[in-house]
């Protein structure tokens, strides 16, 4: 005959007590809720401000850079047309003026006009890049007159 | 810390209304307290069974009901809510033995040979059921509450554990032979009933 099968109502152990919370849990749990949502509202409205700041930081810091960056090609365009043209200035002491000058002025004249009507630099930097360019060209010109004089 | 006897079957299985659990749903506090009213008892019961102390037992009661408020949007009703609730508690139990590294012993043999054995009883200890329990290894106690008292069957507790049947079969036979043991002195007086198994 098979043994009869152990279980607690065999053993008389059925009847286990129930137990009673404290009757201040419910106010404790209430409590730590309502910290966690302060949290959690606190931490989605820290996330919304970080958001904010990093849609602001892709949409103006870049256009910022730019505008910084052009203005320093700008400021570095100038600087290279100034020895340029003290180059040319030392070169034209000893060679006459070619031609070429003609494009000189007009290329400074559409500069001068667009200063006045307070170009963008977009605006001002081909032109100051050809003024660059222009003076290049006349330097070389210059140097080679000055070479045949010397010749 | 009231001890009320009463019928093994613990009250996960009174129903909720719909209108509560809507409430519930949409996060009205009054709503919440109202499930708390309902199912406090069986909840903190289930711990202090598992657990035996009355301080972790309120400590898995603030975790399973504050898992409630925010889970309880999830809550889809295909198994009653009672019962969700229930495993909602097993599963904090289970956590706060494991943060105890209570529930580390996984084979039976060692988990046994590592549990105290005091021998017999006296007559006055065999009613304190409380007491018996708590002299078993966290592991089966938990086994042996959830198989005998909650009604899970061994298919649930291999689910539960990752294990085999044979797993929480094995575990819940030598909890009992324990208890026997520890109930009989001589290994003669208990009346042993057959009872039916729920395989």
């Amino acid at each position: 005959m098979a043994e009869p099968e152990l279980s607690l109502q065999a053993l008389r152990l059925a009847t286990l007590p129930e137990f009673d919370p404290p009757a201040r849990l419910w106010e404790r749990i209430e409590a730590v809720h309502q910290q966690r949502r302060r949290r959690q509202r606190l931490a989605q409205w820290g996330m919304g401000v970080a958001a904010v700041l990093a849609l602001a930081t892709v949409l103006l810091v870049p256009r910022h850079d730019l505008a910084s960056s052009d203005s320093r090609a700008l400021a570095q365009l100038e600087n290279r047309s100034r020895e340029l043209e003290q180059t040319y200035a030392d070169l034209s002491q000893t060679a006459s003026a070619a031609d070429s000058e003609v494009e000189l002025r007009a290329v400074e004249f559409a500069l001068q006009q667009a200063y006045d009507r307070g170009a963008t630099l977009n605006e001002l930097l081909p032109l100051w890049q050809q003024r660059n360019e222009v003076l290049v060209s006349l330097i070389a010109q210059a140097a080679d007159g000055a070479q045949l004089t010397r010749i | 810390m009231n001890m009320n006897p009463t019928e093994a079957r613990s009250g996960f299985a009174q129903e909720v209304d719909a209108l509560t659990l809507a409430r519930a749903r949409r996060g009205d506090v009054s709503a919440h307290a109202a499930l708390y009213k309902l199912y406090a008892r069986p909840c903190y019961t289930l711990a202090m069974r598992v657990l035996g102390s009355s301080a972790t037992a309120e400590d898995v009661v603030q975790e399973v009901f504050l898992k409630l408020m925010d889970a309880i949007r999830q809550y889809r009703g295909d198994a009653p809510f009672g019962a969700w609730l229930k495993r909602l508690t097993v599963n904090a139990a289970i956590d706060q033995l494991r943060s105890q590294r209570h529930i580390d012993l996984e084979d039976p043999e060692r988990l046994f040979a590592n549990a105290v054995d005091t021998g017999a009883l006296v007559a006055a200890d065999a009613h304190d059921v409380m007491g018996l329990l708590q002299r078993l290894p966290p592991r089966a106690r938990l086994i042996l509450v959830l198989h005998e008292v909650e009604g899970y069957t061994h298919k649930e507790l291999a689910e539960l554990f990752g294990q085999t049947e044979s797993y929480s079969k094995s575990i819940l036979s030598r909890s009992l032979r324990r208890l026997q043991e520890w109930l009989t002195p001589n290994t003669s007086a208990v009346e042993l009933q057959p009872w039916p198994s729920r395989s």
